[in-house]
């Protein structure tokens, strides 16, 4: 069977992004609770699909794992109360993305009462397929960057995408390679190098797991290189039986469609395909545990682990309840709030600034980034000097200045036939701009602009 | 919590390299020759550099005043067209020639077309074309390099242009220019030429230092000096006398071709942005270098083959690599 793998695994290097170093500090934090807030916001739209509808209203009580919401959208996921309490409104409140969605206020009693607490189940790997399908799917979990419900990514495809839909046939996409990555996202992410070394074994069984649930014949592990496990030589952490890769995270590398073709030198259908259309499903640590705890106690998603890094303070990595304000967080790790001028829910790279401290942990959230008043860049309006940086930085290969001067100057159907939807945001391009235009900034009006000329059309 | 956060889309950070860092580093490079050139022209040579640059600081600021726009002049990009073309003429060129050239260069050059970054031919050169075609002698007849002992001026000997290395090697007996020309002064630049091109040693290193700081890349200066020398040899192996054409090493070491090379034909926004078309307009220059030298009636084509190859860049842009997951779906 090893024969096998290595005939999938042509390794092509990764030589476009950008080298933006790798996270010491944050990686060397242990990864810790921090206290229950007095009060959660649960937005009910915490995934790609559609807004789940709620099952609770003003006044109830609820317990922790009690369905707040749930959607026949197959890519909405339920949404779980994440403490026990009051519920004190159903109403709209700012969400990550800038947005208004409906959220689930709760009062916190403190008393942690489970509806069902999670009791593991020491024959969880002899359940039925359709059994261990069926908990992931009711645990709610999805995967942060995508905003994808997990079971979408293992079960068959529900919906036929786009592609498919020409040919006329959804077909089943086999999956030859299960990839778990504990390569994080962006330099101020340690989430999955955490779990790498905190919880290694869980890993390797979540692992085992869901090869067996997607009937993958081979699994690979990928690690950030020159990280070393306990010591031991960091290009076998897991043991001689597991095959595992060490990768430069050159961001950003650990995305799954790029790490795709870093592993395996397959190109991924793109914009409409996913990696499983090679035959590859890539899976990050946390989300594995998640699938893990689904089947073998019932866990639903109720919390996540984000890095909160900021100006003079210690990173932190914190397992945060699903809801939990920024406020409260960042309360508890101390950051020198008045010198607060930026907070950036997820990377400094990809992240969404936010205009209120209000705004609570999804379950798409990866971490909380703060930025110092005197850190704060600033873009500009200059015209592009046509230096080419952006060119050479694209992972994508597409050519940032060709599609932002259209959008700058509203071509917009220019644009889109330069590739405008391919861009996956990584910011590479407004990073390296010697001019500093805001290039992301153009994409994704573009793309707003497009996506609203095709639905008026 | 301060009571206002800044809110903008991502990223939220940007690489300290800017438009005037860039420039800054432009005109670091050009250090080491324009040293050269106020070792061997003297204080004339000072006179010309400083003349050139603030004039070309002067009409960018002028310029913007009049047309309403943000006076950019801190950013250096004009400072470094004058200086540039200074860098091409002779020592004996008049005050006027340089303002009116150095005036040219940046409103015929950048401004006329909406400013940095929007020129489609290289601003320096623009202005050099400008005062070649109206004062062919001003600009056209160059000067023996003069000696420190005769004073800080110094006396000024033209030099007949038939004397000139590369007309000696396009016109004469191509193998006669070593006679002429002396290696060692040929490469740090005591021979007669441009007041900042002729010292091949100072522009290499400068130019080196620019690719090493990835100021510019590296498939301009490779393209055209190895499209220059692969042509150059192909003919010089017809007749390795050096009679009928003369040895490429010498097309590499005379006229405008470093200059060229590092600093004229890496100008961002008049070449192609993707590294193979970059490449390719390397190449292009290279050999439309050697095409001119050997057949055309001017002496040192490489400036014309920039401007030429400038014309060519929107079409080199459209090189490019495919895209990335432009495949069949896997179905």
């Amino acid at each position: 069977m090893a024969a096998k793998v290595e005939q999938l695994i042509k390794p092509k290097k990764f030589r476009r992004g950008l080298d933006l170093g790798t996270p010491g500090a944050v990686a060397a934090q242990p990864i810790e609770d921090i206290p229950l807030p007095p009060r959660v916001y649960v937005p009910l739209k915490q995934h790609r699909g559609a807004l789940c509808e709620s099952k609770v209203s003003p006044g109830d009580q609820v317990k922790i794992g009690q369905l707040l919401g749930e959607s026949a959208d197959p890519e909405a996921a339920p949404i779980h109360a994440p403490v026990s309490g009051k519920v004190v409104s159903v109403a709209d409140h700012p969400d990550p993305y800038g947005r208004m969605i409906l959220t689930v206020t709760i009062e916190n009693d403190g008393a942690e009462e489970w509806l069902a607490p999670p009791a593991e189940d020491p024959q969880f790997q002899q359940k039925k397929l359709s059994a261990m399908m069926r908990a992931v799917r009711l645990s709610g979990w999805v995967v942060p960057r995508s905003g994808r419900p997990v079971y979408t990514m293992l079960a068959p495809p529900e919906r036929p995408t786009a592609y498919i839909f020409l040919v006329g046939i959804p077909k089943i996409k086999p999956v030859r390679l299960l990839v778990i990555s504990t390569l994080d996202l962006e330099p101020t992410m340690a989430c999955n190098q955490r779990l790498l070394i905190e919880a290694l074994e869980d890993i390797k069984s979540g692992a085992e797991v869901i090869k067996k649930m997607v009937g993958a014949k081979e699994s690979l592990t990928v690690i950030d290189q020159g990280r070393s496990l306990n010591g031991s030589s960091p290009t076998s952490p897991l043991g001689a039986d597991y095959q595992s890769v060490s990768l430069k995270n050159r961001y950003p590398v650990a995305w799954p469609e790029l790490l795709t073709t870093a592993l395996t030198g397959l190109e991924v259908p793109w914009p409409d395909g996913e990696p499983r259309d090679v035959g590859v499903l890539i899976l990050e640590a946390d989300t594995v545990l998640g699938v893990l705890e689904a089947i073998r106690s019932g866990r639903p998603q109720i919390d996540r682990i984000i890095s909160v890094t900021g100006p003079e303070m210690t990173p932190r990595n914190l397992r945060v309840r699903l809801g939990t304000p920024l406020r409260d967080i960042i309360d508890y790790v101390g950051g020198d709030l008045d010198n607060v001028g930026k907070i950036v829910v997820g990377g400094l790279m990809s992240g969404y600034a936010q205009y209120t401290d209000l705004v609570p942990v999804t379950k798409e959230t990866l971490a909380v980034s703060l930025m110092a008043k005197n850190e704060l860049v600033a873009f500009s309006e200059h015209i592009c000097i046509k230096c080419g940086r952006c060119v050479g930085v694209c992972p994508m290969r597409l050519l940032p200045n060709v599609i932002t001067n259209f959008c700058e100057f509203g071509h917009f159907a220019d644009a889109a036939d330069a590739e405008l939807f391919k861009c996956i945001e990584c910011g590479c391009c407004a990073y390296v701009c010697p001019a500093k235009r805001p290039l992301v900034h153009y994409i994704k009006h573009g793309k707003a602009e497009v996506t609203a000329m095709r639905t008026a059309t | 919590m301060s009571d206002k956060l800044s809110v903008t889309f991502s990223p939220h950070l940007q690489d300290r390299a800017s438009i005037s860092s860039l420039t800054y580093l432009n005109l670091a490079a050009l250090g080491p020759a324009i040293l050269v050139g106020l070792y061997f022209f003297g204080l004339r040579a000072l006179i010309i550099f400083a003349l050139s640059a603030a004039t070309a600081v002067a009409t960018e600021a002028l310029l913007q005043k009049v047309m309403g726009r943000e006076i950019t002049i801190r950013d250096g990009t004009a400072a470094l067209t004058g200086l540039l073309l200074a860098m091409l003429l002779p020592a004996g060129t008049p005050w006027w020639a340089v303002m009116v050239g150095s005036a040219v260069a940046i409103f015929l050059g950048k401004h006329l077309y909406g400013g940095l970054g929007c020129n489609p031919f290289n601003a320096v050169i623009v202005g050099w074309v400008v005062m070649q075609l109206s004062w062919p002698n001003a600009v056209g007849i160059f000067y023996e390099p003069v000696s420190l002992s005769e004073g800080l001026w110094g006396k000024l000997y033209p030099l007949d242009p038939s004397e000139m290395p590369l007309a000696i090697m396009a016109f004469g007996d191509a193998a006669g220019v070593k006679d002429m020309y002396q290696l060692w002064p040929s490469l740090i630049g005591g021979i007669p030429g441009g007041i900042g091109s002729t010292s091949v040693i100072a522009l290499a290193v400068g130019g080196l230092f620019l690719i090493i700081r990835r100021v510019i890349t590296w498939q301009i200066p490779v393209g055209f000096l190895g499209g220059l020398l692969i042509f150059g040899l192909i003919f010089w192996l017809v007749d390795p006398s050096g009679q009928t054409y003369a040895n490429p090493f010498h097309q590499l070491i005379y006229g405008y071709t470093l200059i060229g090379a590092f600093f004229l034909a890496t100008d961002q926004a008049t070449s192609p942005y993707t590294g193979f078309g970059a490449l390719f307009y390397g190449l292009g220059i290279g050999v439309l270098t050697m095409i001119i030298r050997y057949w055309g009636a001017h002496q040192d084509g490489v400036l014309f083959a920039i401007l030429f190859m400038n014309a060519l860049t929107p079409m080199l842009d459209r090189i490019r690599f495919r895209s990335y997951g432009r495949v069949q779906a896997a179905i």
